[in-house]
């Protein structure tokens, strides 16, 4: 049954004595066994569920707090840092960063080839006999 | 439970912190707003909501993809909701009510007269306030039971399967459950509204 026809199958199909309290009709409820369907309720429940709707209707104005900040420390915490265990998860993920090293470290084993490999030593080697 | 969805259960299962960052930023709001609804109380609903996320992270191996992803989310929140409310109760802690946070709708009018079918048809803004805080009065003091399965239903409009997915109940128990909830409320709307009318009728 598509929702439409679920919800329509709940609107009574009368209201004689709307506005009343219904009191005949909840006692006939109560006393209903579990899991017969109550679609066909002889009493408007459809204006309770409209009042409810209306009352609590849209997204509540408080705010939900920093769930996500507030959960990845309690995760945190209890995983003894194994999970979130520094700002790295919460932050975009650094390329830049992983750039940046790799040059440098790239420029330092260019430095030390030159100070250091074949041409360097020779060069170094040379200004030794030169004094 | 979809492909994509079965992808991104597995990057949970693998403890990928980015998936979990993004199931809290995808869910947070909808479950801090049915928690609330439950409980009513602001501190209490950001809180659970927190523990909701956790149970998630801690447990995700243990979903099987027999429902949706959120189904489940949802029926965790419904326990520990449960949960909170029993201890609660067991501790008679006194119930201070943030469900005036909601957003007033609107659509509200309020009534004069006692009945829930005479309510609805209102002519007065302070009679809408006062019928808003009636319903949301007559809601805290459903009892939990029916009060979870009236707000899935008639607030979070899930559907009476999805319903008996996240509950654990069978469909008749759902609809009758919610039947039942829904005549208590409009019984304690009514009687509220009745003692209101005689509070403000006396001298």
């Amino acid at each position: 049954m598509s929702e439409d026809s679920e919800r329509e199958a709940e609107r009574p199909q009368s209201q004689p004595g709307e506005g009343e309290a219904p009191q005949a009709s909840v006692d006939a409820v109560a006393s209903a066994p579990a899991g017969e369907d109550m679609d066909a309720a002889p009493f408007d429940e459809v204006d309770v569920r409209d009042l409810l709707r209306r009352a609590l209707d849209g997204e509540p104005k408080g705010d939900s707090g920093s769930v996500l900040a507030n959960v990845q420390r309690r995760l945190r915490d209890e995983s003894k840092g194994q999970y979130f265990a520094d700002g790295w998860a919460t932050a975009p993920t650094p390329r830049e960063t992983y750039l940046i090293t790799a040059a440098v470290m790239f420029a330092l084993l260019v430095a030390a080839w030159f100070l250091l490999g074949p041409y360097g030593i020779h060069r170094v080697e040379a200004a030794v006999r030169a004094r | 439970m979809d492909e994509e969805e079965a992808k991104f259960v597995g990057r949970l299962i693998a403890r990928d912190e980015t998936a979990f960052n993004e199931l809290v930023v995808l869910f947070e709001r909808r479950v801090f707003s049915l928690v609330l609804r439950m409980l009513g109380r602001q501190a209490d609903a950001e809180e659970v909501t927190q523990d909701v996320f956790i149970q998630v992270f801690r447990n995700v191996e243990s979903f099987r993809g027999d429902s949706k992803l959120s189904t489940w989310i949802f029926r965790i929140g419904i326990n520990l909701c449960k949960n909170r409310m029993n201890y609660d109760a067991r501790r008679q802690s006194r119930r201070h009510d943030d469900l005036g946070d909601y957003e007033e709708s609107d659509a509200l009018q309020g009534g004069d007269g006692v009945s829930v079918g005479a309510v609805a048809r209102p002519d007065h803004a302070a009679e809408e306030r006062q019928l808003i805080e009636v319903v949301r009065e007559a809601l805290e003091t459903l009892d939990p039971e029916h009060r979870q399965l009236v707000i899935l239903r008639d607030v979070e409009d899930l559907a009476y399967e999805e319903i008996a997915e996240v509950t654990g109940l069978n469909i008749g128990t759902v609809k009758s459950r919610i039947h039942r909830g829904r005549s208590q409320l409009r019984e304690k709307v009514e009687r509220l509204m009745l003692q209101r009318k005689v509070r403000k009728a006396e001298p």
